[in-house]
């Protein structure tokens, strides 16, 4: 005869395996438009948060890991950051049903030599492909900081002189 | 009889960081054929800042007993309390007090008592400029309050075959709208079998209580009610013991200052649990829970009709119903043999479901329904031949958290945790003039978030305690104890940790023991904490925060049958910081 203590030491070890598990979480329902900011815990990471925000046409996580005051710079010449936003939103990202692909690839190398504890300096080679046309690529030294903000941001993008075709010469050329 | 005197007082002084605390207990018992006496006042203040300001509280309470056949007594409580004492601005001191005196008369005998008390309160509030009213938009109280106080309480206890006690309470103000101070009770019990053989015992229980309180000095205005009902029942059946638990509660709390929302639970239940022997010398034991509660919340009225109504349309919104399904299953085995072996495998899982039936389209400042489920599997083992203590020689533990929001506007947010603990605790005496031990502990947490695939994090914790007491038991020579841990915390990606921020930190620790005579001792000590922060920048380890706190001194106890004094003086060189003397003088005497 199966004891009683047998029935209770067995079952819930059984239920568990039999797939049958009452302490299991319902299923959520799929997020709405909400979202959660995205902190940069590395300089790094930086880098891959803004090609994400490129991939998926997000300026909210554009927002996240760019700082207030990014400039966008090449040979002594600026853009202010809301001309830099306003290029990347409208002629990048694109307007409404613009759904061309975009690819961001980039290599980043921290530069040892010009990096304290809270500001790195890094270079990077990149490229953003929209559609089947690579239009924008070039090198780039990035200053990324730490400096009282949440999680690492993207504070200066300085394109190199031989950066015919990059960003600050298409967002230049389109303020004009 | 002559009767007898107890009196015991206590002084203590503290000075750490720049603050000073004092304490005091003095106690007083003087006892005759006739009459008892008892009295303890108490008091700390701190003193601090720059320049210095005292601030603190005392409380006395005394009473007096006629002999205990006569019925009579009498009772004194004073509090008091004083702010900002020698601030630069006088205006910022307050001070105030409250003290009750009550006469009471009692009687009954072994199955049945009751008392009545009669008598005043009294507050008196003298604030200062920075002082605060009940209600923040109310002038803070100036002057004296004052009102009788009248108090009822009685019990019963009777039927040596089904034992039952019956107890209930009143006290209320006579007059005095300012103040208020109130509470009725009642509780009850019975125990029974309900078996008839007496053995099973069952238990019913039946209470309720609620509260009143205004006053100026505690800053109070609330009502607090709780009523509820419990029957437990334990069935031994075979060599299985049954265990059956039930109940049903509702609170309800008020806040008439403005300050916090008002709260109505209403709950309901129910445990069963089983344990007994196995075969193979193995034991178990089952547990299993539920609990439902709803929870209303009530937001203060503001007086402003719009405020008003739409807090009560969120109140409306916020009403929570809780429910919670646990489930405990121990299996252990132990022996006597190989100098004590024991094994003990714990499972439990829990799931805590949180739901608001009355908000059918949550926005996200609204609470949220939520799900958390957790699991958790421990493996122990312990024996006798290196145990320190109750602690298990080695053990494993891994649990899995899932906390899921349900509702679209907040399921962003769910996330999830895995985590394994590793614990392992020796002490391996040595002959009889040491006496070691060694603590080891390692953890590793993985948490992810269900709909941001991209975002995991982990923490990476292990660390050690090595040392103990060299000399005799009784009269040890030192003890050492060098703990050294660190903490890895940053991204997962992959399987594997990517950690951006290492904690290491080291904390040896020596005292010696040094007996002059059988009354004094010296107790010289030392201690180091030293903490690093390193943090990857993307390319190499940054040197972060750097700390080094090194405290030594020295303790002296003086120990006899009446008194006793300790001091202990010490210095802090503290980098970053400012280094300070550390002092503490403790003396207490009793006659």
């Amino acid at each position: 005869m199966v004891s009683w203590s047998k029935i209770v030491v067995l079952v819930p070890p059984l239920l568990v395996l039999a797939g049958c598990d009452p302490f299991a979480p319902s299923n959520p329902e799929s997020p709405s438009n909400t979202r959660e900011a995205v902190v940069a815990g590395t300089p790094a990471d930086v880098e891959r948060e803004l090609g994400h925000s490129f991939t998926t046409r997000d300026p909210l996580l554009w927002g996240d890991v760019t700082g207030e005051t990014l400039r966008l710079v090449q040979s002594g010449d600026s853009l202010a950051n809301s001309a830099f936003l306003k290029c990347v939103q409208n002629e990048i990202f694109g307007a409404t049903g613009d759904t061309a692909a975009i690819v961001w690839k980039a290599t980043y190398a921290p530069d040892a030599g010009a990096s304290v504890a809270d500001v790195v300096v890094a270079k990077v080679d990149y490229s953003i492909t929209k559609g089947s046309a690579t239009k924008i690529f070039g090198v780039a030294r990035w200053t990324i900081s730490d400096v009282n903000t949440l999680g690492w941001e993207l504070v200066r993008w300085e394109d190199l002189s031989e950066s015919k075709s990059g960003l600050f010469a298409y967002c230049k050329g389109g303020e004009n | 009889m002559d009767g007898f005197d107890s009196s015991r007082v206590q002084l203590v002084a503290d000075r750490q960081q720049g603050r000073t605390l004092l304490r005091h207990r003095l106690a007083l018992v003087r006892a005759t054929d006739a009459w008892s006496l008892r009295v303890l006042d108490t008091s700390l203040f701190r003193y601090a800042g720059t320049p210095s300001v005292l601030s603190g509280e005392t409380f006395l309470q005394t009473g007096w007993l006629q002999r205990p056949d006569s019925g009579w007594s009498a009772s004194w409580r004073l509090w008091n309390r004083a702010d900002g004492l020698n601030a630069p601005v006088a205006s910022l001191g307050e001070n105030a007090w409250r003290q009750t005196g009550v006469l009471r008369g009692s009687l009954g005998d072994s199955a049945w008592a009751t008392s009545f008390a009669l008598g005043g309160l009294a507050e008196r509030s003298d604030p200062g400029s920075a002082s605060q009213g009940i209600r923040s938009d109310e002038p803070p109280a100036r002057g004296v309050r004052g009102a009788g106080v009248w108090a009822w309480e009685g019990t019963w206890v009777g039927f040596s075959e089904t034992p039952t006690r019956v107890a209930a309470h009143w006290n209320d103000l006579l007059g005095g709208s300012e103040l208020r101070q109130a509470n009725i009770g009642f509780e009850g019990a019975v125990q029974a079998s309900l078996t008839g053989n007496d053995r099973d015992t069952i238990r019913l229980e039946v209470s309720a209580d609620s509260t009143r309180v205004r006053s100026d000095y505690f800053l109070f205005d609330r009502a607090d009610a709780q009523r509820g009902a419990r029957a437990s029942w334990f069935l031994p059946a075979g060599k299985q013991s049954w265990n059956a638990t039930g109940g049903v509660w509702k609170g309800v709390s008020r806040d008439f200052s403005g300050r916090n929302s008002g709260l109505t639970k209403n709950g309901i239940d129910v445990s069963v649990g089983v344990e007994g022997p196995l075969a193979w010398g193995l034991r178990h034991s089952q547990i299993f829970g539920r609990i439902e509660e709803d929870r209303v919340w009530k937001s203060a009225p503001s007086g402003n009709l719009l405020v008003d109504e739409m807090s009560a349309a969120q109140d409306r919104r916020d009403r929570d119903r809780i429910t919670e399904l646990t489930l405990s299953d121990t299996l252990a085995w132990r022996t006597g043999n190989w100098r004590g072996l024991g094994v003990a495998l714990g499972l439990s899982q829990s799931l805590r479901s949180i739901r608001h039936p009355s908000n059918s389209s949550p926005v996200p400042a609204d609470r949220p329904d939520e799900d958390i489920a957790r699991k958790q599997l421990s493996v122990l083992f312990k024996s006798d031949a290196v145990l320190w203590g109750d602690r298990p020689t080695f053990s494993w533990t891994t649990m899995t958290q899932e906390d899921v929001y349900l509702r679209a506007v907040h399921s962003f947010n769910s996330w999830s945790r895995d985590e394994n603990r590793l614990a392992l605790n020796l002490a391996v005496p040595i002959a009889e003039v040491a006496r070691p031990n060694l603590a080891g502990w390692a953890r590793e947490q993985r948490d992810s978030w269900r709909f941001q695939p991209g975002k995991r994090k982990g923490r990476l914790e292990f660390g050690a305690t090595l040392g103990g007491e060299i000399g005799p038991v009784d009269a040890p020579w030192a003890s050492v104890q060098w703990t050294r841990w660190q903490v890895k915390s940053g991204a997962v990606v992959g399987g594997s940790f990517a950690p951006d921020q290492i904690q290491d930190v080291w904390n040896p620790e020596v005292r010696g023991f040094v007996r002059c005579n059988e009354s004094l001792r010296f107790e010289p000590w030392s201690n180091l904490y030293l903490e690093r922060v390193e943090s990857w920048t993307g390319k190499n380890w940054s040197m972060g925060m750097r700390s080094r706190v090194l405290r030594s001194g020295a303790d002296m106890v003086s120990e006899s049958r009446q008194g006793g004094l300790a001091l202990s003086v010490g210095h802090v060189w503290s980098n970053p910081g400012e280094d300070a003397w550390i002092g503490s003088l403790s003396a207490r005497y009793a006659w």
